[in-house]
């Protein structure tokens, strides 16, 4: 954890760091005032980076204070943290199906792609493939599409389908 | 969420005025159903107005309108709907200066330069107002006080890209005076600063100001137009003040370029009609819009002046 | 009197009692649908309104607005997902009590809460107009700027025991914040070209990703666990007196929280909720209960952003000038019908004024029924299993956002807000600093810069204005405290691991 908290720090410091860099290039106007554009934005660079140096130096000064308690459960831990790997895995797995979903979203529409992602998300949230998967995701498809586009007016992408009747 | 603003909502007061003169149409129109986009969000500025057109043109063309609001981006994704469409006159785009502004300072992928002009309606009268009991009288009263004390008079104006910002700081560079041009997030903020003593001097749309005109709470000093505008007492003009400055915040129409040029004639000879229209007329003054029609070829001219004149600020003061 | 006369004719008039119901009915399904904002749901039905009387449409948009700000408390609490900005304070505890079993009561609280709050609002709309409507005066830019500071000074109490973590996840907010066009020059700042970026990030979309996307995604880390918690969520139940009784503090504190900040144009619904969550648990007898199912940090921020609906209405009905985008469609609705509001609306049409306190009354009504009606089947339905449940989730997290800007770039700012969360889980850091972050960060810069430029770069400003001294001294006594405690902790920590 600790480790992971360090290197935390450092990714931070790097944001700190382009983000000022990218505050830099702002281009300075004669209207912005006092404080340029890029005046709040340095700010906020800088104590970015401040803060995360004090993080990182929090983490090692604990580190420091409270020795690895046991170095007995290294295995356990390796355990847990494979496992935990996995875990993570199976969530960033959810951010892949949204993924999918926006980018066949223009071509497919909101009802087909709509209806796909709810199939795919029960399926992959532990649901076994049936007729009830089907059903769930044509129904559900159907209901979206009618709550959000038909009662709300939600423009939302009607896909190639239309250019198929033309 | 950040740039609320009731310039966004005015213009609204017409849809009561329900009525539409049975004029006989005019040639056939190629399409029966136009499609008129707007970015502005159902009741904004641009809704209202496009589906007042609507109303009063349908009969008056033959044609059936309906109004889309394609909202995001500053107009960027209203303009590339625009562009997408069918080039048969079916689709068209309610045009203010934001969709030349959001072209000119980020690089969306349909641009004003994909778009042409078909016809122009309105100008939106930019006034400069201040306090019932504000020591100023005239334009000249403002231009002394600043000059007396530089850096001392602040104007509130609406949003940093907004017109009104940009001829107050024209304003200053005419008059060589240095004043504080105080920007806001929408023009409703910019009427509270003066309200409560943060500003002297405000500058905004009439719609903006009806409430506190008629409560006589605030009092317009000149307005940036080439005539004077009626409905808002005798208020001269910037240019009668001696001060050169007309400001041209045009609403018009854009679409396609290439449109048959049988929609283009048809376009120009209905508005051209529409504006005599005495219903809709009672409606723009009631507004405080300015009839500026133009035709295609005006109106083309007329942009091409706009951008000029705004690129040439943008780089002035170095806003990219 | 004349104004109890109009009020009740308007609300034993059937087209009001009609709008007034539909409205509240349609604003609670569209503040339940995370992405579509008040005044969206608002400006939905504002076409309808314009063959409707004047008095209906107003009540029936307004009607809109107190139910949508209600609404979004509801997937806050039974999904972890804010359907209105306002609500993202009620997801902390709202969700933990769902967690615990205890959604039902969660609801429960909500509603009542916030219709005693728009009650409460409702009097002082009526009674308190010049006063409140003179408060909006006050706000000058350096009180701008104080108000903020104080509203991120919360950072410091809601850190969850780690300042630093706390600060930097402040300072990221604030960084989002400053994507978009600059608030003063109108440079455009961290868009890399797109246009897509130049209105900025909208708070909901990083509030859904943090929040909703993040929570979806620990649930699949955890596995196929179907023992999910929802199983145990009781029956929607209500608060009794003497419940409320004991809540007397939270919800006194979220509803004088709510009817000051409401006219004041810019704060609105979030930053009261917010503050009043904060002072919630700063007066609580129990503050180390909150963020663990503490029902005052339900009702404290509720009963904020409902007392909001009321005396939001302020600026807009005597200025003619709306605070916020609800409230701008709101006067969209007015001036279809002919209708100026300003100065002297009160004079000129009394009936309308006083019609829609009538309507308000009754919209509150409505939204306590409504209330009622529907939380049965929205507990329901997150009872059913979870893949069901989660899938339907995901989808509409991926779906209302849309309306906003109907850009598909949108659902990818959700996307890596979730990603975002989810690591900010994984690795401690408190989700709420983010979130005032992201919500004051224009705020702060705008008003700090406007402040510098009417002095000429004095900073005296900040200290001279009597409003924004105040503020400021009590921005340093929350974060004085927070330091305080966050040092006794340190401290204690140290003896316990030495010991």
């Amino acid at each position: 954890m600790r480790n992971v908290t360090l290197v935390v720090s450092a990714a931070l410091f790097a944001l700190a760091v382009g983000y000022w860099i990218s505050a830099d290039s702002i281009s300075e106007s004669r209207l912005a005032g006092a404080v340029g554009a890029d005046g709040f934005p340095k700010v906020l660079g800088v104590a970015l980076g401040v803060l995360s140096l004090i993080l990182a130096g929090q983490t090692l000064f604990e580190s420091y204070i409270v020795p690895a308690r046991d170095k007995a459960p290294v295995q356990e831990e390796a355990q847990d943290a494979s496992s935990a790997w996995r875990g993570h895995l199976r969530a960033f797995g959810l951010i892949a199906i949204g993924i999918a979903y926006v980018l066949l979203l223009p071509y497919l529409g909101y009802m087909v792609a709509g209806g796909l992602m709810l199939g795919a998300v029960a399926t992959y949230a532990g649901l076994r493939p049936s007729l009830a998967t089907l059903l769930f995701a044509v129904c559900g498809g159907l209901c979206f599409y009618l709550i959000f586009v038909k009662l709300l007016q939600i423009p939302l992408p009607a896909g190639f389908w239309p250019g198929l009747v033309n | 969420m950040k740039h609320y603003g009731i310039r966004a909502l005015l213009g609204a007061a017409a849809l009561a005025t329900m009525t539409a003169g049975a004029t006989p149409a005019l040639a056939e129109y190629p399409v029966e159903t136009v499609r008129l986009i707007t970015h502005s969000s159902p009741g904004g500025g641009m809704d209202v107005f496009l589906r007042e057109i609507g109303k009063h043109l349908g009969p008056i063309m033959g044609v059936n309108f309906v109004v889309e609001n394609v909202t995001g981006s500053g107009g960027a994704a209203a303009m590339a709907e625009v562009v997408n469409g069918a080039k048969d006159g079916s689709v068209f785009y309610g045009a203010t200066p934001t969709h030349i502004i959001t072209s000119l300072l980020s690089a969306p992928p349909v641009t004003y330069e994909d778009l042409d002009p078909v016809v122009n309606f309105f100008n939106d009268p930019q006034t400069v107002y201040v306090l019932a009991d504000s020591p100023y009288n005239t334009l000249n009263d403002v231009v002394d006080a600043a000059k007396a004390n530089p850096g001392g008079v602040v104007v509130a104006v609406s949003t940093p890209g907004s017109l009104d910002r940009q001829v107050m700081e024209e304003f200053q560079a005419v008059t060589g005076t240095s004043m504080v041009v105080l920007t806001h997030d929408g023009g409703g903020d910019a009427v509270l600063s003066v309200l409560n003593g943060t500003a002297q001097v405000g500058v905004s749309e009439i719609a903006e100001l009806r409430g506190q005109l008629d409560a006589k709470a605030v009092r317009i000093l000149a307005t940036y137009t080439e005539n004077r505008v009626p409905g808002i007492g005798d208020v001269p003009t910037a240019r009668e003040q001696g001060i050169d400055l007309v400001v041209s915040k045009f609403r018009g129409l854009v679409g396609a370029k290439d449109l048959p040029p049988e929609v283009i004639a048809a376009w120009e000879d209905g508005v051209a009609k529409l504006m005599e229209d005495p219903e809709f007329r009672k409606w723009y003054e009631a507004e405080g819009l300015e009839n500026a029609y133009m035709t295609q070829a005006e109106a083309r001219v007329a942009r091409d002046e706009f951008v000029t004149s705004l690129k040439a600020f943008f780089e002035k003061f170095d806003i990219k | 009197m004349d104004g109890i006369s109009y009020a009740l004719t308007a609300v034993t008039t059937p087209s009001v009692l009609l709008a007034a119901a539909g409205g509240v009915l349609w604003g609670i399904l569209g503040g339940a649908l995370p992405g579509l904002s008040p005044s969206i749901a608002m400006a939905l039905l504002l076409p309808f309104t314009f063959d409707m009387t004047p008095l209906a449409a107003i009540v029936m948009l307004t009607g809109i607005y107190i139910g949508a700000e209600y609404g979004g408390s509801i997937p806050a609490i039974l999904i972890r997902t804010p359907g209105t900005n306002a609500a993202a304070a009620t997801v902390i505890d709202g969700y933990a009590m769902h967690q615990q079993g205890r959604g039902g009561e969660a609801l429960g609280l909500s509603l009542v809460a916030g219709t005693i709050a728009g009650l409460v609002g409702l009097i002082c709309l009526v009674l308190l107009t010049a006063p409140l409507s003179a408060l909006a005066l006050y706000f000058t830019p350096p009180a701008y700027f104080a108000l903020a500071i104080m509203g991120l000074s919360v950072i410091a109490a809601l850190s969850e025991g780690s300042l630093v973590k706390g600060l930097i996840m402040g300072i990221i907010g604030l960084m989002i914040s400053t994507i978009g066009t600059d608030p003063l020059s109108g440079v455009t700042r961290f868009t890399f070209g797109g246009a897509e970026l130049l209105g900025g990030i909208e708070y909901i979309f990083v509030m859904l990703g943090v929040f909703a996307v993040a929570e979806l995604m620990s649930k699949m880390a955890e596995g196929d666990d179907e023992e999910g918690i929802t199983k145990s969520v009781a029956r929607v139940k209500l608060p009794g007196v003497k419940k409320l009784w004991a809540l007397r503090g939270a919800l006194g504190i979220g509803t004088g929280v709510g009817i000051i900040e409401g006219p004041i144009p810019g704060a609105g619904g979030t930053v009261a909720a917010f503050l009043s969550y904060n002072e919630a648990k700063r007066w609580s007898k129990t503050p180390e209960q909150f963020g663990h199912g503490a029902e005052e940090g339900v009702v404290a921020p509720e009963a904020a952003n409902n007392a909001v609906t009321s005396s939001a209405l302020i600026p807009t009905l005597t200025f003619g000038i709306p605070g916020s985008n609800s409230m701008a469609v709101l006067l969209g609705g007015l001036l279809i019908h002919g209708i100026q509001p300003g100065p002297m609306l009160l004079s000129t049409r009394p009936d309308l004024v006083y019609g829609l306190f009538g309507g308000l009354f009754l919209s509150n009504m409505f939204m306590l029924i409504f209330g009622l009606l529907l939380l049965g089947p929205a507990v329901w339905l997150v009872n059913r299993p979870k893949p069901y449940l989660t899938a339907s989730i995901f989808m509409i997290v991926l779906s209302g956002v849309y309306s906003i800007n109907q850009s598909l770039f949108d659902f990818w700012v959700v996307l890596l807000s979730g990603v975002l969360g989810y690591g900010m889980k994984l690795l401690k850091f408190p989700v709420l600093p983010l979130i005032l972050g992201v919500v004051l960060g224009y705020m702060i810069e705008a008003n700090y810069r406007r402040s510098l430029l009417l002095t000429n770069g004095e900073h005296r400003v900040f200290f001279e204005n009597p409003l924004s001294l105040g503020l400021l001294l009590c921005a340093g006594l929350i974060i004085g405290l927070a330091v305080v405690s966050e040092i006794r902790r340190l401290r204690h920590g140290r003896r316990a691991t030495q010991e």
